[in-house]
């Protein structure tokens, strides 16, 4: 022992006072700190400050977060980065049936699915591979859950746990169900319709059929085959119409090309003999454009058919269809390499039916143009808007 | 000597059975009463000689055409032709499951059905 | 340095109480510091009028002061007498702390 050590009594008073220090410290009641040897001057008050600051903005936002986490009415767990359940909100007890201390310390798929291990394509485990959201809808009994999941890293992108989120769509897919329904049902009840017009059709043409057999007059039968004819080009469309997936627009090229085989095989053309060449373009179109488009056809074709090609004569009518560039216009070409029409003929004068029907109907229900040309044959060129009619089904 | 070929109509629209066998028959075949149920046809096939049945899908009665079709075919092997509105998928697999002779799509005009039946057996009549 | 001296009137009742010696470290006006201050005045008009010598020493100006008194924590009240010398660190904010160390615990409020 050395003469200068320091006298118990006064040890105990610097103890005491340092200890007191350090007290008045922790209180935040100190100003100053001063240095022993040298001057040191500490200020303290605002740091005092800034910790109250802190300290009060931090049991804000704990209380801000606490309630939104409790208030939010899907169930939200916190997991670790061992995939347990460090918090759960109140909703799991709504939605998942457990309370906190039950769901604490457990892994998400012993609470959710009863097992011991992850189920198959579980998205807590895709998470923390991808480190990105990932989510699965389930069904547990009556009900759907969707569990979605969200990675939380560390400063070097290591997973260190993850949010999970369990949310009850029952109630969507309910709603998702009773509408795939009854856009079935409804879709069911068009195509039924579609079915039953061209039905309709079939029984008119039939009669129309039945009434030509029973007429001895030429001119008649003629005219019963042509509205026959008229009418199959219409039942056509709805027949396209019933096989479409949309039941509102029709291929149109398909249109023309099952139009044009239907044609020839009614005129019992020899196939040898009169070839169909088709260039046309997949053009999707309503009915308010197919039907008058069948029509017109279905004269151009039929004529083409029944006269330019007389005693045997062989040929090729070709039909072409294009949408303009423009995007605006369809154009539509029947030609054939036949005989032409008689000399005088006047097109915009003509007084037959099926030529005044053609003018009617692409001038006034197209709104369109037709020309009539001749050039080693006929060929007609029509072109129509198909813009001025909007999709009614 | 030749006999005529025997043709079982099965057409719910009275118009269109009346014209097919109008049509049929001046084509030389033998059309039985058109029937409009697929009961009404699986009973003729049972008491008549049918060398072919001529059938619509859709029918009135309990059953269909096809189901009608696989009866008859279960009870006599008859040759089928199926005639119908119907493009769907199903119907028509279950249709072709029974290898018919043809599957003709309406509208179904006389012209669409003479070929087919000629091409089974000749111009009206069959060699016994 | 300010000495804010005051002597026991004569008649007084506080005839029994001793003489106190307290000299406060402070800081300027920094908030503890202001708020020794306060409590020591109210504490001195509560129960030692007329008889404490208080010293209050603004380390701002007189910082060899601190060193000298070997004053760690800004504000330090020391208590020189009575004896034993006791020293408080703090702003004085727990007021039965002080009463204890000038001995004036359980006395009634001077009037």
């Amino acid at each position: 022992m050395s003469d200068d050590r320091i006298p118990y009594q006064e040890l105990q008073e610097q103890l005491q006072r340092a200890e007191a220090t350090l007290s008045a410290l922790r209180r935040g009641e100190v100003d100053l700190v001063i240095g022993e040897t040298q001057p040191l001057v500490v200020r303290f008050k605002d740091l005092v400050e800034e910790k109250d600051r802190l300290l009060q903005e931090t049991d804000r936002l704990a209380k801000e977060w606490q309630t939104t986490f409790n208030s939010v009415g899907d169930a939200i767990w916190i997991l670790d980065a061992e995939q347990r359940v460090l918090h759960s909100n109140k909703a799991t007890e709504h939605i998942l049936h457990c309370s906190a201390q039950e769901v604490a310390g457990k892994h998400c798929w012993e609470v959710i699915h009863g097992t011991t291990k992850p189920i198959p394509n579980c998205p807590l485990l895709r998470t923390k591979k991808s480190l990105q959201r990932e989510s699965l809808e389930l069904q547990l009994g009556e009900r759907w859950l969707k569990v979605t999941v969200d990675p939380i890293v560390d400063a070097d992108n290591q997973f260190t746990g993850a949010v999970h989120i369990v949310s009850d769509i029952t109630g969507r897919k309910q709603t998702e169900a009773a509408l795939q329904n009854s856009l079935q049902e409804k879709t069911q009840l068009i195509r039924e319709l579609y079915h039953r017009t061209k039905n309709n059709m079939q029984v008119i043409m039939s009669m129309l059929m039945l009434q030509a057999e029973f007429t001895e007059d030429e001119q008649t039968r003629d005219m019963l085959q042509g509205t026959n004819s008229r009418i199959h080009a219409m039942a056509l469309v709805h027949e396209k119409l019933y096989q479409s997936q949309n039941l509102s627009r029709i291929n149109l090229n398909e249109y023309i090309q099952d139009l044009a085989q239907l044609l020839a095989q009614t005129y019992r053309v020899t196939p040898n003999k009169i070839t169909l060449a088709f260039d046309l373009e997949p053009i999707p179109v309503l009915i308010d454009i197919a039907v008058p488009c069948g029509l017109v056809l279905n004269e151009l074709i039929s004529n083409a058919l029944k006269h330019a090609f007389p005693h045997k004569q062989s040929g090729e009518i070709s039909i072409r269809l294009r949408r303009a560039p423009d995007n605006e216009l369809i154009i539509l070409t029947i030609a054939d390499n036949g005989i032409g029409m008689p000399r005088n003929f006047n097109y915009g004068r003509s007084e037959t039916f099926g030529l005044q029907t053609i003018v009617a109907i692409v001038e006034h229900q197209l709104q369109g143009k037709i020309v009539f040309e001749e050039k080693n044959g006929l060929t007609c060129r029509m072109q129509f808007k198909d813009s001025h009619y909007e999709a009614r089904v | 000597m030749p006999k005529k070929v025997n043709i079982l109509l099965v057409e719910d629209e009275a118009i269109i059975a009346l014209l097919l066998k109008r049509n049929l028959e001046r084509a030389g075949y033998n059309v039985y009463k058109p029937l409009a149920t697929g009961e009404a046809a699986v009973e003729a096939v049972k008491t008549n000689d049918v060398d072919v049945a001529l059938m619509d899908i859709r029918l009135a009665g309990e059953i269909d055409g096809v189901e009608a079709a696989e009866k008859i075919v279960s009870l006599c092997n008859t040759p089928i032709i199926f005639m119908t509105g119907y493009v769907d998928n199903d119907v028509r697999e279950r249709a072709q499951a029974l290898n018919p002779v043809a599957y003709l799509v309406k509208p179904v005009t006389p012209n669409d059905i003479t070929p087919v039946i000629a091409g089974l057996f000749g111009e009206g009549e069959k060699e016994i | 340095m300010e000495a804010n001296i005051q002597r026991p009137e004569t008649g007084s009742s506080a005839g029994k109480t001793p003489f106190y010696r307290l000299r406060l470290f402070v800081a300027g006006s920094e908030p503890n510091s202001d708020k020794a201050k306060a409590v020591l005045a109210n504490l001195r008009d509560k129960y030692l009028r007329g008889c404490c010598e208080i010293n209050v020493v603004d380390v701002f100006e007189n910082y060899q002061a601190a060193i000298d008194y070997q004053i760690v924590a800004i504000p330090t009240l020391i208590v020189e007498s009575p004896p034993p010398q006791k020293v408080i660190v703090g702003s004085l904010s727990n007021e039965d702390t002080v009463l204890d160390a000038l001995g004036l615990a359980g006395r009634e409020v001077q009037l």
